[in-house]
């Protein structure tokens, strides 16, 4: 075999490898929409594991597309009185949509705690009259846009020495009124609780803590 | 000289190879992945070998068998032998199903004691088939590794979820005075497990609600 051919292989070798290396990695970004449940916000893209150096990708906007490599990425959405905590998502073969839709931050829910904390007593008492002669109703805590409450009941013990079992209550405001979902329970699962959002049923465990 | 079939027909013949040896098995594997699509294999073993076998009434024989996640009735009958009449939970991981038929008739007794050897292995790849279901159990349950678990004040332990056909999903059990059954769920929690995604059941216990 003489040396042009030689180099004309080799030649074709390369540029066949490069452009199914190009190829491969154009195709590996994919276009991804995301949808804003609340239109004035608007949420940084970052790195899955880059959240926290500040190298964002994009800020987008409702309804806009961007192009990303396949990988895990978080959103962070910015808006008054949200949630800050990254929204994890990862791209795959195929291009998605990505639901923004945070919660109000801790503080925002606090302060609206404050406000609701009579209904929700009210609510519970009508729900069950013996709460307040037998039990201990923490002031518990509100969860994504102020709709999910949850709190602890701690029971009287019938001898003043002994602790009290501790239960669990989930409430949800619809339509204006706070109503108790399920029953008060000793520990919140998500076999049981199958209408409550899985997260905030974990987190609803530690409360007390 | 004249030309050979070979060299006469030379493009056909080759022609012909290349499609026997790259292009039949393409289809073949083309064909069987549509076939097995979103089935699961399913190696079906059987003694005597020439027992009757069925699946929901269908006729079928020992060997493997691709079936949809499901649950079925393995019918195994043989003149002499007692029916074997069992339900079965086919789900994603692969499955091997044992059916040995027990002997009733003088003759099938017989049969069985001549053939010790062959009862010997079938009943070593239904202890085989066992023990993979049991590592199966408890790489969805690995909670049964930490219990049961008590001291003075509790006891954690775990009961069949009857409630799941595939008998794979567990019942965690405390059993605890009132005013420490919390403490047996933060115990749970202290195990490295979710009370959050587990099924608990109180013993001896009546929910004031």
């Amino acid at each position: 075999m003489n040396r042009r051919l030689i180099i004309t292989i080799a030649i074709i070798i390369i540029l066949v490898a490069s452009a199914a290396s190009m190829t491969m990695y154009f195709l590996s970004f994919k276009n991804v929409t995301f949808s804003f449940k609340k239109t004035d916000l608007v949420a940084a893209i970052y790195k899955s594991d880059d959240v926290n150096k500040n190298n964002k990708l994009a800020e987008v906007k409702n309804t806009e597309s961007i192009r990303l490599q396949e990988g895990n990425y978080a959103a962070i959405a910015s808006g008054d009185n949200y949630d800050r905590a990254p929204i994890y998502f990862s791209v795959n073969k195929s291009d998605m949509t990505v639901t923004i839709d945070p919660g109000y931050s801790d503080t925002y829910l606090k302060n609206m705690l404050s406000t609701e904390l009579q209904a929700i007593k009210t609510a519970l008492a009508k729900a069950y009259p013996f709460v307040a002669s037998s039990f201990d109703m923490a002031d518990g805590k509100l969860y994504k846009e102020g709709e999910w409450y949850a709190t602890t009941l701690t029971q009287h013990p019938a001898d003043p020495r002994d602790e009290g079992d501790i239960y669990y209550v989930i409430m949800l405001k619809k339509d204006d009124t706070w109503t108790v979902v399920g029953k008060p329970s000793l520990v919140l699962t998500t076999a049981e609780f199958k209408d409550v959002p899985a997260d905030i049923v974990k987190d609803a465990n530690h409360i007390g803590e | 000289m004249t030309p050979t079939l070979f060299t006469k027909h030379r493009i056909l013949i080759i022609g012909l190879l290349i499609l026997a040896i790259v292009v039949i098995p393409i289809f073949y594997f083309i064909y069987t992945s549509i076939e097995r699509a979103g089935k699961t294999q399913v190696t079906l073993i059987t003694l005597p070998e020439d027992a009757s076998l069925s699946i929901d009434g269908v006729p079928t024989r020992a060997g493997t068998l691709y079936l949809k996640p499901g649950s079925y009735t393995i019918k195994g009958e043989k003149n002499g032998f007692a029916t074997y009449e069992h339900k079965e939970v086919v789900e994603n991981d692969n499955k091997t199903i044992t059916v040995i038929l027990s002997a009733e008739s003088e003759e099938a007794l017989k049969w069985v004691d001549q053939n010790q050897e062959k009862y010997l292995e079938a009943e070593g790849k239904a202890g085989l088939a066992a023990n993979q279901e049991g590592e199966e159990f408890r790489k969805k349950n690995p909670i049964v590794n930490d219990l049961p678990f008590s001291n003075y004040l509790f006891a954690i332990g775990y009961k069949n979820d009857n409630s799941d056909p595939t008998g794979n999903s567990i019942i965690v059990t405390i059993d605890a005075p009132s005013g420490y059954r919390n403490a047996a769920v933060r115990q749970i929690r202290q195990l490295g497990y979710d009370p959050a995604t587990l099924k608990i059941e109180f013993s001896n216990y009546e929910s004031p609600f």
